[in-house]
């Protein structure tokens, strides 16, 4: 999905705002089955499904956790299905525990999706716009991650050349020589701090007026995107104001019909959430054309 | 201390306000209006925080501790509950105090999620955890958390609060508004975590009694030496 990652941050966190607040706010079976199956294909477009894989089983599990909760602990309704017991299980519950499912599963889909294309490069460069002490804080922060990382081996490999090891030994004394360790860690890093400080203080980190590299650029696609999907959601702010997209199922399950002004609101859903892959498709089109 | 504007208290209780009466009339829409609060919440006390008078080095510090808090949730990702995050925010909001406390625990959720993941829970995880750090801080100079197994209950009860916080968002992800909430519901969910919420408060004073005086004295003597985070 070359094309997509290419748009500027403020279009790909706008996409992932929006995708998630409709899976949130349209609960009605049809919408969430159309923006699941859409965000399916977005993940095998970008990656074949592949970073999808290592959340399936946690995502599985959560649905149809979330899906068995709401019969087992709520009898309202009045479409009965069966009885265990003296335990009702409606079609109210069902249904609505269905929905709650697939909403959830459809955000996870949609972060997990955000977690590919959206690179903590271009959260900082949103972040920066508005909170600027806050970013460089972020930043500083995932750079000390690794940085203590690769400190905590070299800490270990000079430790074992004492004598202490965190492998060896009983519970107790590794359990010392770990804290040992962690005691190191601390001191060294919060020493080290202070001479990147320094060294940000020396290159002028602070002063007002100076200017800084923008890598990313709003370009008109920019803006046609921004446009195209706003226009789109208020289509459907619209439409889910006037009670469509929406299955009412308490205090009174309303009878499953589609009216037309709903597929307007259903097409609108689609556009919306299928936006990357209408860019991919466009995009490959024009190429095949081009060559 | 610095004198501080009013602006930016008034503004988050007209906002939170606001997003109280909305919630009598959007009575479907629990995740929304919770995720709303903990934006305004969590935006807040960014912004006290970006308007502060600060020094670089300090910066520089809140970010070395907020990263080995990070780097100590990571191996123990796929053990729930048993992980020194929530050991190093008490700490550093025992020493810096309450704001240091929030950026410490904001920071290290927001960073070490974008290694782990993120997810729907990652705000609540800020808010949490900023909360904790907070809450050490606002406690610091009382008695019992001046004695080292008052620190440690204190861990403990974390442990708990952290675990009761996160299951509200699960809660409102899996059971909505339409009366699918009930007592029976919310007691059962929350006695299902309660195994990993003890095993949490188990590691947090199990970390505060072996390193809990060490980390302090530490940051306690760093703090003074430099004269930073006053």
């Amino acid at each position: 999905m070359k094309r997509f990652h290419d748009f500027h941050p403020i279009v790909t966190f706008s996409y992932y705002i929006g995708a998630l607040t409709l899976f949130i706010m349209l609960l009605h079976p049809v919408f969430l089955a159309a923006g699941f199956l859409l965000i399916l294909a977005i993940h095998y477009m970008d990656d074949r499904c592949r970073g999808l894989q290592r959340w399936f089983f946690f995502m599985l599990t959560t649905g149809l956790f979330v899906l068995v909760l709401n019969p087992v602990f709520n009898e309202r309704g009045m479409n009965l299905l069966f009885t265990v017991g003296s335990h009702r299980v409606t079609l109210e519950a069902v249904v609505y525990g269905g929905m709650s499912g697939i909403s959830i599963i459809g955000i996870m889909a949609v972060f997990v999706s955000y977690n590919v294309v959206m690179s903590p490069n271009k959260l900082l460069f949103l972040f920066a716009k508005v909170l600027p002490r806050f970013a460089v804080l972020l930043m500083l922060t995932l750079r000390f991650i690794p940085l203590m990382r690769k400190r905590l081996t070299e800490i270990g490999d000079v430790q074992v050349s004492k004598g202490l090891s965190v492998r060896e030994g009983t519970l107790k004394e590794r359990g010392k020589n770990a804290m040992g360790h962690i005691q190191v860690l601390l001191t060294y890093s919060l020493e080290e701090a202070l001479q990147t400080a320094d060294s940000m203080k020396a290159r002028g980190y602070g002063y007002s007026g100076r200017s800084s590299y923008q890598h990313f650029v709003i370009k008109r696609s920019d803006i046609a995107a921004l446009l195209y999907m706003f226009v789109l959601l208020a289509i459907l702010a619209y439409g889910r104001l006037h009670g469509y997209g929406w299955l009412e199922i308490y205090p009174v399950m309303e009878a499953f019909t589609f009216p037309r002004k709903e597929a307007v609101l259903l097409a609108a859903h689609c556009l919306f959430i299928g936006f990357p892959l209408i860019v991919e498709t466009g995009e490959y089109i024009s190429w095949r054309i081009l060559n | 201390m610095q004198r501080r504007s009013i602006t930016a208290p008034v503004i988050l209780i007209f906002v939170l306000a606001a997003l109280l009466i909305a919630s009598a009339w959007f009575t479907d829409h629990y995740i929304l209006m919770s995720f709303a609060v903990l934006a305004a919440g969590l935006l807040f006390m960014l912004v006290r925080f970006e308007s502060r008078k600060m020094e670089v080095g300090e910066l520089v510090i809140i970010a070395v501790i907020a990263a080995i808090a990070s780097v100590g949730r990571i191996p123990f990702a796929g053990i729930p509950g048993a992980q020194p995050t929530t050991f190093v925010i008490i700490v550093s909001g025992v020493v810096f105090g309450a704001e240091t406390g929030f950026m410490v625990g904001g920071v290290a959720a927001l960073a070490s999620n974008m290694v782990l993941g993120q997810g729907p829970w990652t705000p609540w995880q800020m808010a949490v955890w900023g909360l904790i750090g907070i809450i050490s801080g606002l406690l610091r100079n009382r008695r019992f958390m001046q004695n080292k197994w008052g620190r440690i209950l204190f861990g403990a009860v974390c442990g708990y609060f952290f675990g009761a916080i996160m299951n509200i968002w699960g809660l409102y992800a899996a059971g909505g508004p339409a009366g699918t909430l009930s007592t029976k519901m919310v007691l059962s969910y929350f006695g299902a975590s309660l195994l990993f919420d003890s095993f949490h408060a188990i590691s947090n004073a199990l970390f505060l009694l072996v390193f809990g005086d060490i980390f302090i004295k530490i940051l306690t003597r760093f703090k003074g030496k430099y004269g930073l985070l006053q």
